[in-house]
């Protein structure tokens, strides 16, 4: 593997995400481990779009034209932003340590333990998933040989699969890694289950006593049908999920704060996660209708005025990105274009989809009554949706004792009320969507179960308690 | 209605917002090591493990962690274990050995296209071949393939079939031999 290349494009990837956040007006992004992990995620899923790009210029993928794209992309923020004050390296780390403590580092260990396994397995063994093998990584391996996208995978029998015309966002990825990393390509998911995690321990550390933060993130990692995903097998919605989570993380903090920096991070977050997986786009609108009405049961004219700008700041991204990638990078330049409106159900008023996904995604996968679905040995989400029972009865119970509803905890509850009506909602409108793609459709709701967890007020009880007793002399 | 200035923010929302949301440490933070952070450490390594002894936590734990260590380390007991065609022989297995000594026979043949009869057909042997679909074949060992169902099989050159338990390779004599091998393995799926 080349390492050095990898460090490089990491590097690449991290100064795009810079520009971005720049252009959004967020300062001192490298003295913040979450912006940086932000930049660094957010860059790398914008440079999927590189050989894309070269392919609609019809400019032949090869390692040269391909270098020049990263360094222009790696450059540019530099020079639009150079006025930016720079901060020495030592204020960096002066800034990262100062909060840094024993438990944190004890963290680290854990996670990169628990991580590492998978890592080796991604470096060492081939791509497996048929999604990839018979799509992405395919089209990618060709793309390496010939030097365009449009290549001769298309001369193949293709009446077995449609995953040619899936988002371009592996086949990018695929591409870059491996002409420049690996021949396998696919360390890249290294960075998104690295970066997910740290992720999700910043913004949960902020929340409660890191030791719970800690303890919070390892439960998610522990999910047998998620952790493989994370590290091992690079698909789309284990990206998905992690921009969605900056998208939810982000607009928290715009609904709590009224920050258009962060309205707009939200609106990059989703966006992101739509151009992985188009369909995210139902759950983008979703959001903003809830958010809209919300404004308006608040009945307050400005407010109403400002939600719907607001609105259409959290769609814009996931428009564009959307409208470029498949609606006109798939359906004009990849052969045998998607016919989707055909795949939408013909049939609303008949209900029984509904409730037959309803049925799999509680009884089968959620809260199986045999312990595990499909004859395995063990349930496929741990206890992640019992400790989401849990979760939501103490919070229910301290409502009714207080009498009031906790904003945070409401608010991450809404998340994952909303993601689920989605799952629910897509088995419903596109009936021909598999029943084992729900099993992956739940990774959306797993970083938001916990987080919503670490804002219940009995978790937000305890947190204080450990806070006030290390605090004591 | 008078419009609502106030800027909101974590100072102007109830109390029970706040919770957690102060950075406490902040006021006097300890250092690195503290007798404290010490022992918080210990508690989280202890609930750790705690959670590890429960029946679902302790599958994940030896499945996806010890096993996965096991067999990276028994990678290493391979001869070249680093070489490309070794690790895409231990991960794709079959599928790949006979996709690559098929092509390796047919490299010369530039209008080579295999039919690949239905699963369930070549389960009828009792080596019960896996052969991949015609995109991974191609992406495996650049060989191309076809499927019974798709009109690409008229375009098919050879095609595999079952004698005495054995699964050999013929080529097509014609168009109705085509239509003869697709009438045979109609019962069958993939």
């Amino acid at each position: 593997m080349g390492i050095l290349n990898f460090i490089l494009l990491a590097f690449a990837h991290y100064m795009l995400g810079w520009g971005i956040l720049k252009a959004i007006g967020i300062k001192q992004i490298s003295a913040s481990i979450q912006y940086t992990l932000v930049s660094l995620l957010f860059g790398l899923g914008l440079s999927s779009l590189l050989p894309v790009i070269l392919e609609m210029l019809s400019i032949p993928i090869h390692k040269t034209s391909l270098f020049i794209a990263i360094v222009l992309t790696t450059i540019l923020p530099a020079v639009f932003w150079i006025k930016e004050p720079r901060q020495s390296f030592s204020s960096i780390l002066k800034a990262y340590s100062k909060k840094f403590r024993l438990y944190d580092l004890v963290f680290i260990i854990v996670l990169l333990y628990l991580l590492l396994p998978g890592i080796l397995k991604c470096v060492y063994y081939p791509p497996v998933p048929r999604d990839l093998t018979s799509g992405a990584e395919a089209i990618a391996e060709y793309t390496l040989k010939e030097q365009h996208i449009n290549n001769s995978y298309f001369s193949v029998d293709l009446s077995s699969t449609d995953n040619y015309q899936k988002p371009p966002f592996l086949l990018g990825l695929q591409i870059i890694y491996k002409m420049f990393v690996q021949p396998f390509g696919q360390v890249w998911l290294i960075l998104f289950g690295c970066g997910f995690f740290s992720f999700l321990y910043v913004i949960m550390r902020k929340m409660v006593h890191p030791v719970l933060a800690g303890l919070a993130a390892i439960l998610v990692l522990a999910i047998p049908e998620f952790y493989p995903y994370t590290v091992v097998l690079p698909l789309y919605d284990f990206p998905c999920t992690v921009y969605l989570l900056f998208g939810f993380y982000y607009l928290f903090l715009f609904v709590k704060e009224k920050d258009k920096q962060n309205l707009w991070l939200s609106s990059v977050g989703f966006g992101m996660a739509t151009l992985v997986r188009p369909e995210t786009i139902f759950l983008v609108l979703m959001i903003c209708i809830s958010y809209y009405i919300s404004q308006v049961i608040a009945s307050r004219k400005l407010a109403v005025k400002t939600a719907f700008l607001s609105c259409c700041i959290l769609m814009l991204t996931a428009l564009v990105l959307d409208i470029f990638t498949m609606e006109i990078f798939v359906k004009h330049f990849i052969p045998s274009s998607l016919e989707f409106g055909n795949k939408f159900t013909s049939d609303l008023s008949n209900l029984t989809p509904l409730y037959r996904r309803w049925e799999f995604l509680t009884e089968v996968l959620m809260f199986t009554k045999s312990g595990a679905p499909n004859n395995l040995s063990q349930p496929l989400y741990a206890e992640t949706f019992n400790i989401m029972v849990v979760f939501i009865l103490l919070e229910l119970a301290f409502v009714v004792i207080t009498r009031k509803v906790d904003f945070n905890a409401a608010c991450w509850f809404g998340f994952m009320v909303l993601v689920f009506i989605l799952l629910l909602l897509i088995g419903y409108l596109l009936p021909f969507t598999e029943f084992t793609n729900a099993k992956r459709g739940l990774f959306k709701m797993i970083p938001l179960i916990f987080v919503f967890g670490v804002n219940t007020r009995a978790v937000q009880f305890i947190s204080q308690k450990i806070v006030s007793w290390e605090m004591k002399k | 209605m008078k419009p609502n200035t106030k800027k909101p923010g974590p100072q102007n929302l109830p109390k029970a917002a706040n919770i957690g949301q102060k950075q406490p440490l902040k006021e006097k933070s300890p250092s690195f090591i503290s007798a404290k952070s010490v022992l918080l450490s210990i508690a989280f390594l202890l609930v750790l493990l705690l959670i590890r002894q429960t029946k679902s936590y302790s599958y994940f734990y030896n499945d996806k962690i010890v096993e996965n260590y096991l067999e990276m380390r028994d990678v290493r007991d391979i001869d070249n274990y680093m070489d490309i065609d070794i690790r895409k022989k231990l991960k794709w297995q079959d599928a790949y050995r006979i996709l690559k000594s098929i092509r390796k026979v047919t490299q010369n043949d530039t209008n080579f296209i295999l039919l690949v009869p239905p699963r369930s057909y070549l389960h009828l042997t009792n080596k019960k071949i896996e052969m991949p679909e015609p995109t991974v074949c191609y992406y495996y060992a650049s060989l191309k393939t076809a499927r019974s169902t798709s009109s690409y099989a008229y375009k098919c050159s050879h095609v595999l079939v079952v004698n005495n338990q054995d699964v050999s390779m013929i080529k097509i004599r014609s168009k109705s031999h085509i239509d003869s091998l697709l009438q045979v393995y109609k019962p069958y799926s993939y």
